[in-house]
């Protein structure tokens, strides 16, 4: 079986400068690979200024890496353009509230992605989006909603919704749970698990709560300094640590100030 | 001994659509030397209770109670300045995003020397020369920065955010107040800083005997730290009691539903199956549900829902539900 995502030795590093004629190489992320079967989460998690998220940007595209391959179902993304990229995998930020233009409705925001990269006809755009909509626990009648009128948990049903619209096969999801409440960060993963479930989707988690990473991912990278320190499934790795990075990390998330 | 006793604070927003109770009846009481958790969503009203203590009020918020007191000292009946020089010396206060509430124009110098009252000097007139600085060096090394000299030489910028907690922690104690608000101290700080922040708290209130009043949304992390809990929704207290008690044996459905919500180790739930959540979002200000707020929402909610809850007490353990869920229902389900 060919695996969904196949990742060749990727690698970012960025050239700083210091005064006129000195400068400094500095490495997001040494190089990597890993693969990733269909309907598969995988967790990415590790410090901050591991090199966590700048792998999951140069895996959708928004930075270009320095070296290496991305290959969806076997094709290499390097030699296509952008839009077919975007149909392939997209990506969910951080925090809901920014990444939704305030200007627009939620209809508009939608479509955007459909009128950039597909040649539908107005009638189908729309349902598509009420499809969409319906297929996050919304209402059709929220597309005529400015954001500013939504709870962040609907926010981010909405930035869902818009990876969802161009039905691609992995969607990158960076730090998407931290910013949520505790009731409504249940709502949201349960229905990730659905829309998985129904669709067949690969996802990619950045997070740091080991707690949930556990709960919803099938493996795991946990990064340090930019370099892959252990890569498996999420049961094996978190139930028998190899790296001491991987046990502190697990430790932080125990800890116990009294017996 | 109470060192803060509140009674039915009531705080009123004034907005654009009238008066919003944001909120209502809230009761809270520490004693001396403990750690109390006071969790809630965000919306719930926590910060706003943090700041009715302090006595940080803006134009348009009407604050009632019909007891608030800190010690033995009755905070309704303060002159303002009364309350300053109180504030000043008794309360101290630690808030989210560190970097954002020291100046980035000054050295950390300037601003811990500043924060240092001189009422705390201790020792003859010969020792008086540079001793804000010394002093600053000493509570540097009690909050656990190994290389305070060079510390003490920045600015807020040059530092990552751990350390900038643990300068505003210093500040803080700098004074020795008898009660330290902490409001959501380690939101936005990656889990070894955030370890780091709260082992340090659990230290200083074990070694300096403060009461510290630990604000978060997180029920996990403060269940960890403190010895007593308050849980809000919404501007209501839904529970209150110790540790034991409402980690072990939530009463209300609101602080099952949080506990329900995190997957944690232990837990024995199958792999990738849905978590328990509660339906619907954090109501608006503006549109708050009457009687008990969380009613919308609630599994078990009937026709009495409409009408507030009167708060029921078994054993300090305090709950505002009509229908309280049992220990039997917890070990049968």
């Amino acid at each position: 079986m060919i695996p969904v995502l196949s990742v060749n030795k990727l690698s970012k590093s960025y050239v700083q400068h210091h005064g006129l004629f000195s400068k400094k190489a500095i490495t997001a992320f040494a190089p990597v690979s890993f693969e990733l079967e269909q309907g598969k989460t995988l967790a990415i998690v590790g410090e901050s200024g591991s090199g966590k998220s700048s792998l999951a940007k140069a895996l959708t595209g928004v930075i270009t890496p320095s070296s290496g391959s991305i290959c969806i179902d076997g094709v290499n993304m390097a030699d296509k353009d952008h839009k077919q990229r975007c149909c392939q995998i997209r990506m969910i930020f951080q925090d809901p509230t920014t990444s939704l233009n305030p200007r627009s409705q939620i209809g508009r925001i939608l479509k955007s992605p459909l009128l950039l990269n597909t040649e539908l006809s107005e009638q189908e755009m729309d349902i598509r989006v009420s499809d969409a909509l319906r297929q996050v626990g919304l209402l059709t009648e929220h597309a005529q909603f400015y954001p500013r009128m939504l709870s962040s948990g609907q926010k981010q049903r909405v930035a869902l919704a818009r990876a969802l619209i161009l039905k691609p096969k992995i969607i990158v999801a960076d730090e998407v749970l931290a910013t949520l409440d505790v009731s409504v960060r249940s709502q949201i993963i349960n229905l990730i698990l659905d829309v998985q479930r129904e669709q067949n989707i690969s996802f990619i988690m950045v997070a740091h709560n080991l707690g949930i990473v556990r709960h919803i991912s099938d493996e795991i990278i946990v990064m340090h300094e930019g370099h892959i320190v252990e890569f498996g499934p999420t049961a094996d790795v978190l139930d028998n640590p190899q790296h001491t990075i991987t046990q502190r990390l697990l430790m932080n998330q125990q800890v116990q100030f009294r017996k | 001994m109470a060192i803060l006793d509140i009674r039915n604070l009531t705080i009123e927003l004034n907005t654009s659509q009238g008066r919003v109770k944001a909120v209502e009846r809230v009761n809270l009481t520490l004693t001396e030397g403990e750690i109390q958790g006071l969790v809630g969503e965000s919306g719930s009203g926590k910060s706003l209770v943090a700041k009715a203590i302090l006595g940080i009020k803006k134009d348009g918020w009407v604050v009632r109670a019909d007891r608030m007191r800190l010690g033995d000292i009755d905070l309704l009946t303060l002159t303002p300045s009364e309350r300053r020089r109180l504030m000043a010396n008794d309360i101290a206060m630690i808030f989210q995003e560190p970097s954002s509430h020291l100046d980035p124009t000054q050295e950390i110098a300037e601003q811990i020397e500043e924060a240092i009252p001189s009422n705390t000097f201790e020792g003859g007139f010969w020792q008086r020369f540079q001793w804000r600085k010394k002093r600053a060096v000493t509570l540097l090394h009690k909050v656990g920065i190994k290389d305070p000299i060079s510390v003490l030489r920045s600015y807020p910028h040059e530092l990552s955010e751990g350390v900038c907690q643990k300068i505003m922690i210093a500040m803080a104690i700098a004074k020795k107040p008898r009660l330290l608000i902490a409001d959501e101290p380690t939101t936005a700080m990656e889990s070894t800083t955030q370890i780091q922040i709260l082992k340090l708290l659990h230290k200083l209130n074990k070694v300096n005997n403060t009461s510290i009043l630990f604000i978060s949304h997180d029920i996990e992390s403060v269940s960890n730290l403190s010895d007593t809990l308050t849980v809000m929704y919404c501007g209501q207290t839904v529970e209150s009691g110790t540790r034991d008690q409402v980690i072990n044996h939530p009463r209300h459905p609101y602080t099952n539903a949080l506990l329900k919500a995190v997957p944690d180790f232990e837990s024995n739930l199958a792999h990738k199956s849905h978590l328990y959540a509660l339906p619907g979002s954090i109501p608006p200000l503006q549109h708050l549900p009457i009687g008990c707020r969380l009613g919308p929402r609630c599994p078990n909610a009937q026709k009495t829902c409409v009408q507030k809850p009167h708060s029921t007490r078994v054993k300090g353990h305090m709950f505002n539900c009509h229908f309280p869920l049992s220990i039997e229902d917890e070990t049968s389900s």
